[in-house]
């Protein structure tokens, strides 16, 4: 049986920032999400697409999104989409992000003043 | 993998996980979504194909991990640990203590009066005459009672933040730290007791503090029992029961 590979633990929130950064852009149900993900990471990120649903449950106690049954075709599905709270956590998540990628990039680039001197 | 058995692994590792009913009937439900989604675009072929649950969901186990995992975040005392675990106990225990010890004290004085009038005695059987081996023996036995009550409400706030822990997921030095602090508590109780004579009303002091009064035997039996069943329970713990997904594992 095939073992999915899975990112390793340093993107511990970025499932929590694309599933906010995604369904604030439109209400989705947790496939099309999943779907969504995949699209928009070019595949890149590899997940079982079943731990998805626990981090909404979380997102969605913590009052960050906001679930609703709704009609979808024949069937009635779970749809999600972001609260105004939801919105505020994303703006921050982009921040930290961004700054955290900023200052990662500096280090692999080995920083504006060359290698650090040890003092003796 | 048939997705029915499938979800079937997926009920029983959450269920092994303790997991309220709700949440578990809520997160099958969308994962028998998910699946169904899954097959019906394969059969379109709008996506790739559908690989299984298994492959495309992932494992049992791993989807109860996730769940446990992020439903345990939510709780209070994984959010405010050092508010859970260092102070909450502390202020439970004087109440729980109060309980313990005012309440059966409380029903073995009214069943002692309660007899007596049904036998007609003019005189309380708790009255002894001052130093006599009676009297000896009622202070030993209310000694005895308050460090059983101190133990016991010890032991019940200990037993309680063991379980907390347990279900809040935080980590083993969480609940060790609550049965430290309350064992430290427990063993600066001391108790000092006169009997009733006929000549004046009985007392029963309680107090804290250290060193007030020379450390007892009582207190150090305060102080070791609840720290002993803090450190057996939360040993429990980390052996626990072990989860189907980690049996399939070993094997």
């Amino acid at each position: 049986m095939a073992t999915r590979t899975s990112n390793p633990p340093f993107l511990n929130g970025v499932p929590e920032l694309l599933i906010l950064r995604l369904l604030s852009q439109r209400a989705m149900y947790g496939y099309e999400l999943v779907q969504t993900i995949k699209l928009a990471s070019a595949g890149e990120l590899e997940f079982g697409e079943g731990c998805v649903y626990p981090i909404l449950h979380r997102l969605e106690g913590d009052r960050l999104l906001k679930a609703s049954e709704q009609a979808v075709g024949a069937r009635t599905r779970i749809v999600y989409e972001t609260t105004a709270r939801g919105r505020a956590r994303l703006a921050e998540s982009i921040s930290t992000w961004e700054r955290i990628s900023q200052a990662i990039n500096h280090a692999l680039q080995g920083g504006a003043h060359g290698p650090a001197a040890v003092a003796r | 993998m048939d997705p029915r058995q499938w979800l079937d692994e997926v009920r029983d590792e959450l269920q092994t996980r303790r997991l309220p009913r709700r949440y578990v009937t809520r997160l099958l439900r969308e994962l028998s979504d998910h699946v169904t989604d899954g097959w019906e675009k394969t059969m379109n072929k709008d996506v790739r194909v559908f690989a299984g649950p298994h492959d495309q969901l992932g494992s049992p186990g791993q989807i109860a991990d996730t769940a446990e995992k992020e439903f345990q975040s939510r709780r209070f005392a994984a959010r405010f640990p050092v508010l859970t675990f260092g102070l909450l106990p502390v202020l439970a225990f004087p109440f729980v203590a109060a309980a313990t010890w005012l309440g059966p004290g409380w029903v073995i004085v009214t069943v002692e009066e309660f007899v007596g009038s049904l036998l007609g005695l003019q005189e309380s059987a708790l009255k002894v005459t001052e130093g006599s081996p009676a009297a000896q023996w009622i202070l030993g036995l209310m000694k005895c009672y308050t460090t059983g009550a101190i133990i016991l409400a010890a032991a019940l706030v200990v037993w309680a933040w063991s379980r907390l822990a347990r279900r809040a997921g935080v980590m083993s030095k969480w609940p060790i730290a609550s049965a430290v602090l309350v064992a430290l508590l427990a063993g600066l109780i001391w108790c000092d007791a006169t009997p009733k004579t006929k000549d004046k009303q009985g007392m029963l002091m309680v107090g804290l503090g250290f060193p007030v009064r020379s450390w007892t035997a009582f207190q150090t039996v305060q102080l070791a029992a609840p720290l002993a069943l803090g450190v057996w329970l939360t040993r429990q713990r980390v052996k626990g029961p072990t989860a189907p997904s980690e049996l399939a594992r070993a094997a």
